[in-house]
C-alpha cells in the first residue's frame, strides 16, 4: 500500500470514527439506533453552505456556526421526538427516528436554497492545497482530517473520563434507573449526549465536505451506515471501540477499492454483509462487553 | 356466525362486481390508484404479520419486493424486448431463452412470492435465531440494501440502474385486488388460529411464550416467510402495472411507506393495513399537488411528520391490534338501536 492510499484510508477512517461516536453514544445510553444521525451529519455540510453562500460569512465562521447549529439540532430532535417516547416500546422510538431521518432529508429537498440537486461544498484553500511527500501527491485535507479528528476524539475522551457530565453519561450507559435514583438529572445528561454526538458529526460533516465536496440531501445515508457498521464492529456503546472500528473500516474500504477496483460498485454490499455478520456472530463487536438481557 | 359468512360472501360478490365494472369503466387515474393501493396493501398485510402481530421488527420488505419485481419482469418480458435491453452484456440464460405468455402470469406471480419466501428463509434462519429488536431491524435492512446494490451492479440480470422498460402491463384490478383478497384471507386465518395466538404471545413476552412450550424461532420464521411471500407478490405486480422496473422504487423508501401504512392502520391489524394501504395510495397521488404547487419533496415531509405524530400521540393507529369485523359493524348498529 503506498503512502497516498494510507493517507486516504486514514482520512476516511477518521471521518467514520467521528460519525460512529454519535451512534455509539446514543445507543449506549438510550439503546436507540439513531437513524437520523447520518442526516444530522449531512445537515452540517448544508449549514456551512448556507453560511458561506447565503450570508457571505468567512469560511471559518460558517464552519463554527455549523457545528453550533448542528449540535442544537441534535438537542432539539431529542427533545421533540425522542424524549416523549422515553417509556414507550423501543420499536416506537426506532420508528420515530426513521421518520426524523426522512424528514431531515426532505427538509433539504424542500428548502429553496438547497433542493434535491447537487450543490458544491465551499472548500477553503488551505484544505485543497496539494504537496508532495515521499514522491506521492497528497492533498492537505488528508492531513487536516486525521489531525482535527484526533483533537476532537481526545477532547471527547477528556469529557467522558474527566468531567462530571461524562461520568453521568457513563453512569446512564451502565444503568439508567440507578443513575436516576442517585439523583442525577437524566434528561440533562441525555441532552448533552445528543449535543456532543451531533457536534462531532458536524465536524465530520464539514471535513467530509472538504474531502468530497458534492453536497446533496442523501449524502448522509451511506456514510451514516458505514459509520454505524464501524460502531457495531467496534462494539456498540463503546466510544473507543467506535474510534477503532471507524479506522478499521476506513482502511478496509480503501484497500478493497484499491485492490479490486472492478468490484468497487459492490462495496456497500460488502459493508452491509460485514455488518450483518458481526450482528450474527459477534454482536458485541471487538471491544464491547456483552449486553445483559433484561427480562 | 352464519350471518357473518353471508355478509362476507355478499361483500365479496359486490367487490367482484365492482372489479368487473371498474376494470373497464373506471377513470384511468382512479384505476391506477386502486391498483397501487392493492399492491401497497398486499405488502403491508404481510409486513404487519411479522412487525405487528409477531412484534419482530423487520425493515427488509423492499428487498423482497425487489426480488419479486425482477423475477416477474424477467419471466414476462417479451423476447425481442430482452434483446433490445441487453445489448452490450447479454442476458443470462435461462431468461434469455423463453418468455411466459399472459396465461403464465399467475405462475410468474407465485414464483415471485416463492423466490422472496426462499430468500427470507436464508436470511431468517440466522437472523431470527440470533437477533431481536433493533438488531433484527438492522440485519433485515442490510439485506434489503445488499439486494439493491446487487440490482444496480448485476447488469446481465437487471440491466443495472437503467432499469428495464417495455414490460407488458398485465396487472389489472382482477390481479391486484384478487391477490389482496386471497392473502388478506390467509393472514386473518393465520392471526385467528392457534398459530396466530402463539405469534401474539411472542410479541407480548417472548420468554413467557417460550416457557409455555411455543417454538419461538420456528413461529417467527413462518411469519417471516409469509410476510416475504406477500412482499414478493406485491413486488411482482408492480412492474407489470407501470410497464418498467428499476432498482429505485425498491429503495428503503418503499419500506418506509409500508411502515407508515401499518403504523397508521394499527400495528398488528391486518384489516387496518388493507384500509391504510388504499388510503396511503390515495394520499400519495392526491397530495401530488403539494409537490407541484409548492416544492418537490413536500409530500414526504408531510408523510414523515405524520408518522412521527402518530408515534408520539396516537400509537394505537386506526384499529390498534384489533380487526374490522362484521360483529363490530353489527354491534355498532345494535348499540344505535338500543
Amino acid at each position: 500500500m503506498d503512502i497516498q492510499q494510507f493517507f486516504n484510508g486514514l482520512t476516511l477512517g477518521s471521518l467514520y470514527a467521528l460519525i460512529a461516536i454519535g451512534y455509539t453514544m446514543v445507543y449506549g445510553i438510550l439503546r436507540l439506533i439513531n437513524f437520523a444521525h447520518g442526516d444530522i451529519f449531512m445537515f452540517a455540510g448544508y449549514w456551512v453552505f448556507f453560511g458561506y453562500f447565503l450570508f457571505k460569512l468567512p469560511w471559518w465562521a460558517a464552519a463554527v456556526l455549523s457545528v453550533i447549529f448542528t449540535a442544537a439540532m441534535g438537542w432539539a430532535i431529542e427533545r421533540v421526538a425522542y424524549r416523549p417516547l422515553r417509556n414507550a416500546p423501543r420499536i416506537s422510538l426506532l420508528i420515530t427516528a426513521i421518520g426524523m431521518s426522512l424528514l431531515l432529508e426532505h427538509i433539504i429537498i424542500v428548502l429553496p436554497w438547497a433542493g434535491g440537486i447537487q450543490k458544491q461544498f465551499p472548500r477553503p484553500d488551505f484544505m485543497i492545497r496539494i504537496f508532495e511527500l515521499g514522491g506521492a501527491r497528497i492533498q492537505a485535507v488528508t492531513i487536516w482530517v486525521p489531525v482535527i479528528a484526533a483533537v476532537c476524539l481526545l477532547g471527547l475522551l477528556y469529557l467522558l473520563y474527566r468531567t462530571k457530565v461524562g461520568r453521568g453519561m457513563r453512569a446512564i450507559a451502565t444503568d439508567m434507573e440507578a443513575t436516576e435514583l442517585m439523583g442525577a438529572d437524566i434528561n440533562r445528561i441525555i441532552s448533552y449526549t445528543f449535543i456532543v454526538g451531533s457536534a462531532l458529526a458536524a465536524v465530520g460533516g464539514i471535513l467530509w465536505g472538504c474531502r468530497y465536496p458534492a453536497l446533496r440531501f442523501d449524502i448522509g445515508i451511506i456514510p451514516g451506515w458505514r459509520a454505524f457498521t464501524a460502531a457495531v464492529v467496534g462494539g456498540i456503546g463503546n466510544v473507543i471501540g467506535a474510534m477503532i472500528g471507524g479506522f478499521v473500516l476506513g482502511m478496509a474500504e480503501i484497500i478493497f477499492v484499491a485492490t479490486l477496483p472492478a468490484y468497487s460498485g459492490y462495496r456497500d454490499a460488502v459493508i452491509f454483509a460485514i455488518l450483518i455478520l458481526f450482528l450474527l456472530v459477534k454482536p458485541t463487536g471487538i471491544m464491547g462487553k456483552p449486553l445483559k438481557e433484561k427480562v | 356466525m352464519k350471518l357473518n359468512r353471508i355478509l362476507t360472501l355478499l361483500a365479496l360478490a359486490a367487490l367482484f362486481g365492482f372489479i368487473a365494472w371498474g376494470n373497464k369503466n373506471l377513470d384511468p387515474f382512479l384505476w391506477q390508484v386502486l391498483n397501487f393501493g392493492a399492491i401497497y396493501a398486499i405488502a403491508a398485510v404481510g409486513y404487519t404479520v411479522i412487525n405487528g402481530v409477531t412484534g419482530q421488527f423487520s425493515l427488509g420488505p423492499h428487498g423482497f419486493m425487489l426480488l419479486g419485481a425482477y423475477l416477474v419482469t424477467l419471466l414476462v418480458l417479451p423476447l425481442d424486448q430482452k434483446q433490445i435491453t441487453w445489448l452490450f452484456q447479454p442476458l443470462v440464460p435461462p431468461f434469455s431463452e423463453f418468455t411466459l405468455p399472459y396465461s403464465g402470469f399467475i405462475l410468474a406471480l407465485i414464483g415471485a412470492g416463492v423466490l422472496a419466501a426462499l430468500s427470507s428463509i436464508i436470511v431468517g434462519i440466522p437472523a431470527l435465531r440470533a437477533l431481536r429488536g433493533d438488531y433484527l431491524a438492522i440485519a433485515t435492512f442490510g439485506f434489503g440494501e445488499i439486494l439493491f446494490v446487487l440490482a444496480v451492479n448485476l447488469i446481465p440480470l437487471t440491466n443495472g440502474a437503467m432499469g428495464i422498460t417495455g414490460i407488458p402491463k398485465y396487472t389489472n384490478l382482477w390481479w391486484s385486488i384478487g391477490a389482496l383478497v386471497i392473502l388478506t384471507y390467509a393472514a386473518i386465518r393465520i392471526k385467528n388460529s392457534s398459530f396466530g395466538r402463539a405469534l401474539r404471545a411472542i410479541k407480548e413476552d417472548e420468554l413467557a411464550a417460550q416457557s409455555m412450550g411455543i417454538n419461538v424461532f420456528w413461529m417467527k420464521l413462518v411469519a417471516f416467510i409469509f410476510s416475504a411471500f406477500c412482499a414478493g407478490v406485491a413486488g411482482g405486480l408492480y412492474p407489470t402495472l407501470v410497464g418498467s422496473v428499476s432498482p429505485d422504487p425498491f429503495r428503503f423508501f418503499m419500506t418506509f411507506y409500508l411502515l407508515i401504512i401499518i403504523v397508521l392502520g394499527g400495528l398488528g391489524s391486518i384489516t387496518g393495513a388493507v384500509v391504510m394501504g388504499f388510503v396511503f395510495a390515495a394520499l400519495f397521488e392526491g397530495l401530488r399537488f403539494l409537490d407541484t404547487a409548492f416544492v418537490p419533496g413536500m409530500r414526504m415531509v408531510f408523510f414523515s411528520v405524520m408518522l412521527m405524530l402518530v408515534m408520539l400521540f396516537f400509537r394505537r393507529g386506526l384499529f390498534g391490534e384489533s380487526e374490522f369485523t362484521w360483529d363490530w359493524i353489527l354491534g355498532f348498529f345494535r348499540r344505535r338501536r338500543a
